[in-house]
C-alpha cells in the first residue's frame, strides 16, 4: 500500500478495536492487520504505551490453563478516540477536497 | 528463527528494564505465540518481526517516560539518554546511522547539561555578589547615604539577574532533556521508517 499507517492513526485504531469488546494481543493484532500491513510483533509497544497513557487497561483470564491478557478501554481512551474520530475527519475532508478535486479537473 | 530465539533475544535486550516490564513483554509475545499455534520448531517467524524492532521501540517509550515523569531530576535525564542510546544502537537500522544518531543524542545531552551547569555556577555569583553589595550598601547608607543608595541599586540589580538564572535553569532542566529524548525519539522512528521502505 502506498499509504502508511502510523503514530496517532494506529492508535485510534486500535482504540476502536477495544471499543467494540475487550480483546486480547493476538485478535487485537488480526483485527488491526486488516486494515494496515505491520509485522505481527508491533502492536505490543503500542498497546504498552497506550496503557501507560492510561487509555487502556488490561486483567487476566484462564484459558486452557494458560493466561489471556484482555485489553479494555477507559473512559481517558473513549474520549481519547472521540478526539481521534473528530480529528480524522476533519483530515479527511480537508484531503479528499484536494485529492477529489483533481480528479473533476481531469 | 524459532519462538525460543525470539523470545531470548527479546529477554537480552530488554534486560536493563525493570523486571516486572521484561516479564510483561515476554508474557504478551509468550501468549501471542500460543494463540498463533507457534511452537518450539524452527519456524518462518518473518510476518512476525524481529525483536530487535520490538525492543528499541520499548527502550525509547521508556526515555521518554522516565523524562516525562520526573523532568527536574538529573538522574531520570542522564536514564533516559542511556535508554535511548540503547534504543537507537539496538535498532534495525545501518550502524553507521545508529552511531551517528546516537552521538547525536549524547553531544545534545552533553551540550544542554553543560549549559545548565554554566548558568548554574553564574547564578552563583552573581548572587554572591549580589549579597556582597547588599551588605556594602547597608554600610555605606549610614556612612554616606547617595553612595548608599546607588549600591543598593547595585545590589538588587545583581540579586535580580541571579534570579533570572535561576528561572532560566528550572526552564532548561524541565524541558531541555525532555526535548532532546523526544526529537531523538522521533528522528530514531524515521530512520526506521526509511530502512523499511
Amino acid at each position: 500500500m502506498a499509504f502508511q499507517l502510523g503514530g496517532a492513526l494506529l492508535d485510534a485504531c486500535v482504540l476502536s478495536v477495544v471499543m467494540q469488546e475487550d480483546t486480547y494481543g493476538y485478535v487485537l493484532t488480526q483485527r488491526v492487520r486488516e486494515i494496515v500491513d505491520l509485522s505481527e510483533s508491533t502492536l505490543y509497544p503500542v498497546l504498552r504505551r497506550l496503557q501507560k497513557e492510561g487509555f487502556l487497561i488490561t486483567y487476566d483470564e484462564p484459558y486452557q490453563g494458560r493466561n489471556r491478557r484482555y485489553y479494555r478501554i477507559t473512559e481517558f481512551g473513549k474520549d481519547q478516540f472521540e478526539k481521534y474520530v473528530k480529528e480524522w475527519q476533519d483530515y479527511k475532508a480537508r484531503v479528499d477536497r484536494v485529492l477529489l478535486g483533481g480528479k473533476t479537473g481531469e | 528463527m524459532n519462538r525460543y530465539e525470539f523470545i531470548g533475544e527479546l529477554r537480552g535486550r530488554l534486560k536493563r528494564l525493570p523486571p516486572d516490564e521484561l516479564q510483561d513483554a515476554v508474557n504478551y509475545y509468550e501468549e501471542y505465540f500460543d494463540e498463533a499455534g507457534i511452537g518450539y520448531n524452527p519456524v518462518d517467524l518473518s510476518a512476525v518481526g524481529t525483536p530487535a524492532s520490538v525492543a528499541s521501540e520499548i527502550l525509547a517509550q521508556t526515555a521518554v517516560r522516565q523524562v516525562e515523569n520526573n523532568p527536574k531530576s538529573p538522574r531520570s535525564g542522564i536514564l533516559a539518554v542511556v535508554f535511548m542510546v540503547l534504543a537507537i544502537l539496538g535498532a534495525p537500522i545501518a550502524l553507521p546511522l545508529a552511531i551517528a544518531l546516537a552521538a547525536v543524542v549524547c553531544s545534545l545531552a552533553v551540550a544542554m547539561g553543560a549549559v545548565i551547569l554554566a548558568l548554574f555556577i553564574a547564578a552563583g555569583a552573581v548572587a554572591f555578589a549580589g549579597v556582597v553589595a547588599l551588605v556594602a550598601a547597608v554600610v555605606q547608607l549610614i556612612v554616606d547615604p547617595v553612595t548608599g543608595i546607588v549600591f543598593l541599586g547595585i545590589a538588587l540589580l545583581l540579586l535580580g539577574i541571579g534570579i533570572m538564572f535561576i528561572t532560566l535553569i528550572y526552564f532548561l532542566t524541565s524541558r531541555g532533556i525532555p526535548a532532546v529524548i523526544k526529537i531523538s525519539k522521533k528522528l530514531l522512528n524515521k530512520s526506521e521508517r526509511g530502512e523499511a521502505v
